[in-house]
């Protein structure tokens, strides 16, 4: 009975292992959804993060799983899962090219105008985070909910319980920071 | 690569300080930086000038980036396996399987014929019982789409009656973006491909049948180069199974709406312009590498040519009306622009770079899901009319029976009902009155829609699933305007604390709306039972009290007994079954029913002395059988000072003064009544009575057609709209219209009147003779009105002394009737007026 919902609450109050055992519960559907939906899409899909987190939020107010005034707190902590599902498919993704000898080869001479790798940029925007919530733990979770998670600025201020404005400040420093780590 | 955290964290104070600086101030203040911040300079000057919304390193992050697909075949999640039969058909592998549906590769077992088929098996949390036969039904249409572009569909089913499946021609081609894109296709030849689409679309919308699902994975081309479009017809198929009332409906849709129409993702009704929507947003992807973005179409579209740019803005209109009203006009157009300049005028560099460059989308432009678009837009499409100005408004809608059997919507709508009772409590709020908000039950709209008919700022909604002892109750309070839950809560308890739920909804409703009670214990219902059964029977019998007819309200007057007697001191049971029987006394003009209305409503004030559907049920015995205004006055009065917003009081105040000759105060009241309950015939009706006495003949009529919209055929509505048409001088009209009453009582009475007045002399004499040979009782009022009308004011008051001596409630609002104004001033009529109480 409404089993996310207490360890959504037991999270919120800072038990370390319930956010793992939370963390468990909600991978497995989270990751189905999204390589469900990248199946479908054909070829390259804009994977569009929040719709997700929206159905699998559905999905457990449904089973009686999850408190429908959970919401918020769902969200924010799904964007944290998301964010792991995705870094998790660029490494599988990546991990394949290499195992099947996939060189980086290019018959045209302008390298330079290739568009970087899709999984690439999502790796490297993650070790960047990684190193952003060292520095800023609030800035990174701004990141990993609009980046990852795929909120509005309007989602992430209630969220985060601040004004729209400081969301879209935060957003904006946080993505130079993000450039000057990523470009450094 | 990166930056350790060391250099992070100075990095972070530095952005602090240069945000603060204009961009001229910010060249000097990096020059002046000191030299242990050097090696942060030039990440600081990149990062600073991607301070602008529109340089494309900073877009860059605005998106994940889109991620290659995952390929098919490769470790596919399926509930069935091979080897598995469902109907005729043997699973041999699976070829996809996403969030709504598995598609496998089959074929037949039983050895009918050897064809092989894509077996789609949609994954469906309820399948009804009538679904195998509404798929032998579809199907049965489907199986006439016979064309070479689209894939055909051979078959449906539901196994063991538990799993739907459908066999369709299995097709060996690619997705029409990744076949364009893996051969680098220009513009013209992928124009082609999609005439050929819009060829075979075309076929299937002339037959009837609407894709409803068109996107670039259902439009497969083959080896050949042939287009074949998958799943026609059923999307259309699986929809009607779905609940309209389910979960999704109230918690919004999970759609994948890239490609869906507005009207489609609002769930309204959709038809072939929806698909062409679909298609439009197709060939944006198709022409451009990238869906419908969240800007407007017009400014995603700068790359196309001209003509391009117009028609794929026009396929992709917000409002069907705007779109191709079909796809031979779509191909039309799009022949027209595709002829040899086609190519020339193509897309620029960007796309033409994307397109050599073969499968990587650039992936930085925003694309955001179609929803946003729609919020980007609002400015210009009114999504909701904000209706009001310092009053805060609230619908509540019928709460959605979760319970396994759905048996329990007594108990769901009677919540709401009881919730709408505590918030007219509120002063500021106004509240639509269960009628209207109960009239959109079954109406599949957005709560914007339901907002804007019912002229309500916000929505307040639920669910509940009740078993055995207990009771889980989900509720949302949405604001129209932006569809924004601005409170929600769900309640996982025992049913005995239902009041307790109650309660806290509402105040929670106040504090949301940031609302002020009249006092501390405003909300404090005075309408407590212990015991569970009683409560459910009492919510029984509001179910019936819907004044559609007297066995409805002999049925609700049954459940309140049945609630008393499980319950003696539950008060408002007793102002139910008062309510009820006085309703009944009224219809069927006997004492007896009056005798219990007024036993039960003193019972229910003994036990709550503050309850005021007790006061108003007494104050309805008092004016219709006693004719003691002198008495419903003091009872509505008290009962209005307890609250002067429940609707029940509005309405028997509004006859009270109607009865009593204050028809301007009774039609300003009635409006009121109207205005809060917008969507109940009755009330209508109630304001037509009122301004045929006003003479107010254009008002009167156009009262009656809304209640005519709102509830089918009724013959007393149909005598009011008589007699408009009668007082009117529309003769002619008024004969035909009490012709066709259905009602013997009803159509002589207004056929006595109507065909007088046409010169039809007989069959008005016939038609009044009838009705004192059959129904001298039941109808003594209308056939004084008839005499009254022909002129015969001897038997005119004749029959009115009859009347009178009956309690006949036709007399009812007598001194302003048109007919009866040359009585205006005779002692006769005075003295009539005396009996009845309503002299000045």
């Amino acid at each position: 009975m409404a089993e996310l919902t207490q360890l959504l609450q037991k999270a919120q109050a800072g038990d370390a292992d319930v956010r793992d055992a939370l963390f468990a519960a909600a991978y497995p559907g989270l990751q189905q959804l999204a390589r469900a939906r990248l199946r479908d899409g054909g070829r390259n899909t804009m994977l569009d993060t929040r719709s997700l987190v929206h159905e699998s939020y559905l999905r457990y107010v449904q089973a009686g799983e999850l408190r429908a005034e959970d919401r918020r707190a769902f969200f924010a902590f799904a964007s944290q899962v998301m964010r792991s599902v995705i870094v998790n498919s660029a490494r599988d993704r990546a991990a394949q090219k290499r195992g099947s000898g996939h060189r980086p080869i290019t018959l045209s001479t302008r390298i330079s105008e290739r568009t970087p790798d899709s999984d690439e940029v999502i790796l490297q925007v993650h070790e960047a985070l990684e190193s952003l919530a060292q520095v800023d733990a609030r800035l990174a979770q701004v990141v990993q909910m609009r980046y990852f998670g795929g909120y509005s600025e309007q989602e992430i201020a209630e969220m985060l319980d601040v004004t729209e404005r400081t969301v879209q400040r935060l957003w904006l420093k946080a993505r130079m920071m993000l450039l000057a780590s990523m470009q450094a | 690569m990166g930056l350790s955290t060391q250099q992070m964290t100075r990095l972070s104070e530095l952005l602090d300080q240069a945000l603060q600086l204009s961009p001229t101030a910010r060249r000097a203040w990096l020059a002046e930086l000191p030299s242990e911040d050097l090696p942060l300079v030039e990440a600081l000057r990149e990062a600073l000038q991607a301070d602008d919304p529109d340089v494309d390193a900073i877009r860059s992050l605005d998106q994940l980036p889109a991620m290659p697909a995952e390929t098919p075949g490769d470790s596919i999640v399926t509930e069935h396996c091979a080897g598995e039969r469902l109907g005729a058909y043997e699973l041999l592998r699976p070829l996809g399987a996403g969030g709504m549906a598995e598609v496998w590769l089959a074929r037949r077992a039983d050895g009918a014929f050897e064809r092989r088929v894509a077996l789609k098996i949609p994954r469906l949390s309820h399948v009804p019982v009538e679904m195998a036969e509404r798929f032998a039904r579809e199907c049965r249409i489907l199986a006439t789409l016979e064309y070479p572009g689209i894939a055909r569909l051979y078959d449906a089913g539901v196994e063991a009656n538990r799993t739907p499946y459908i066999a369709m021609e299995y097709v060996q081609g690619e997705p029409l973006i990744a076949w364009c894109d893996s051969r680098g296709l220009d513009v013209r030849a992928r124009v082609d491909l999609f005439l050929q689409v819009l060829d075979a679309v075309g076929h299937a919308h002339a037959l009837g049948i609407i894709h409803r699902d068109l996107k670039p994975s259902n439009i497969l081309v083959t080896d050949q180069g042939q287009v074949r479009l998958l799943d026609f017809g059923v999307a259309s198929l699986l929809e009607s199974q779905t609940d309209p009332r389910s979960l999704t409906r109230i918690y919004g849709r999970a759609l994948t709406p890239e490609y869906a129409s507005p009207e489609s993702l609002r769930g309204e009704q959709v038809d072939v312009r929806s698909d062409i929507y679909s298609l439009g947003a197709v060939l944006h992807e198709l022409l451009l590498g990238r869906r419908p973005g969240h800007k407007t179409v017009e400014s995603g579209t700068r790359e196309l040519s001209g003509e391009l740019r117009d028609i794929v803005t026009k396929a992709l209109a917000v409002a069907p009306a705007d779109r191709y009203p079909d796809a031979a006009t779509f191909a039309a157009a799009l022949r027209r622009s595709g002829s040899a300049s086609l190519a020339a005028s193509f897309l620029r560099k960007t796309t033409v770079r994307y397109l050599l460059a073969g499968a990587v989308v650039a992936a930085v432009i925003g694309i955001a899901s179609y929803l946003m678009h729609f919020a980007g837009d609002s400015g210009a499409r009114p999504i909701a009319t904000a209706p009001q100005g310092a009053e805060a408004t609230i619908a509540v809608l019928p709460f959605v029976d979760l319970s396994e059997k759905q048996d329990r919507a007594y108990l769901s709508d009677g919540l709401a009902e009881e919730l709408i009772d505590l918030l007219t409590k509120i002063p500021e709020l106004r509240v639509t009155a269960r009628a209207s908000s109960f009239a959109l039950r079954d109406r599949n709209d957005d709560i914007a829609a339901i907002a804007r008919q019912l002229n309500v700022g916000n929505v307040l909604e639920g669910s509940v699933r009740a078993s055995g002892n207990r009771l889980k109750i989900s509720v949302q309070l949405v604001r129209a305007r932006d569809g924004t839950v601005i409170w929600s809560e769900t309640y996982d308890r025992e049913m005995k604390d239902i009041f307790e739920i109650q309660e806290n909804v509402a105040s929670a409703v106040v504090d949301a709306l940031k609302l002020r009670l009249l006092g501390e214990h405003a909300l404090a219902a005075e309408r407590r039972t212990t015991n569970v059964r009683a409560y459910e029977e009492y919510l029984l019998g509001r179910q019936y009290r819907d004044g559609v007819s007297v066995e409805r309200d002999r049925r609700a007057q049954a459940a309140f007994q049945r609630a008393v007697a499980l319950d003696a001191s539950f008060a408002p049971a007793h102002a139910g079954i008062a309510l009820a029987a006085a309703d009944i006394g009224s219809a069927t003009m006997q004492t007896s029913p009056y005798d219990l209305a007024l036993a039960e409503a003193e019972k229910a004030m003994a036990l709550a002395p503050r309850l005021v559907e007790a006061y108003v049920a007494r104050a309805d015995v008092r004016m219709n059988r006693n004719w003691d205004f002198v008495g419903a006055k003091s009872d509505l009065d008290f009962a209005m000072s307890i609250d002067p917003n429940n609707i029940e009081l509005l309405q028997s105040y509004s006859s009270f003064l109607w009865m009593t000759g204050k028809l301007d105060e009774a039609l300003e009241v009635q409006r009121r009544c109207v205005a809060r309950n917008p969507l109940a015939s009755k009330t209508w009706d109630w304001l037509g009575v009122m301004l045929i006495n006003a003479r107010d003949y254009p008002a009167a009529r156009k009262a009656l057609q809304r209640s005519e919209e709102l509830s089918p055929y009724s013959d007393y509505r149909l005598v009011l709209m008589t007699l408009v048409e009668i007082y009117a001088g529309n003769h002619e009209e008024a004969l035909r219209l009490a012709r066709s009453n259905a009602d013997p009582l009803q159509r002589d009475y207004t056929v006595a009147m109507a065909a007088f007045s046409v010169g039809q002399i007989a069959e008005a004499r016939a038609a009044r003779e009838r009705l004192i040979s059959d129904l001298p009782d039941q109808a003594a009022s209308q056939i004084a009105t008839i005499y009254a009308w022909q002129g015969d004011d001897e038997q005119t008051f004749v029959w009115l002394d009859r009347a009178i001596a009956l309690r006949d409630p036709g007399l009812a609002g007598i001194q302003t009737r048109p007919g009866f104004d040359k009585f205006k001033g005779d002692p006769r009529f005075e003295r009539v007026l005396r009996l009845m109480n309503v002299a000045d």
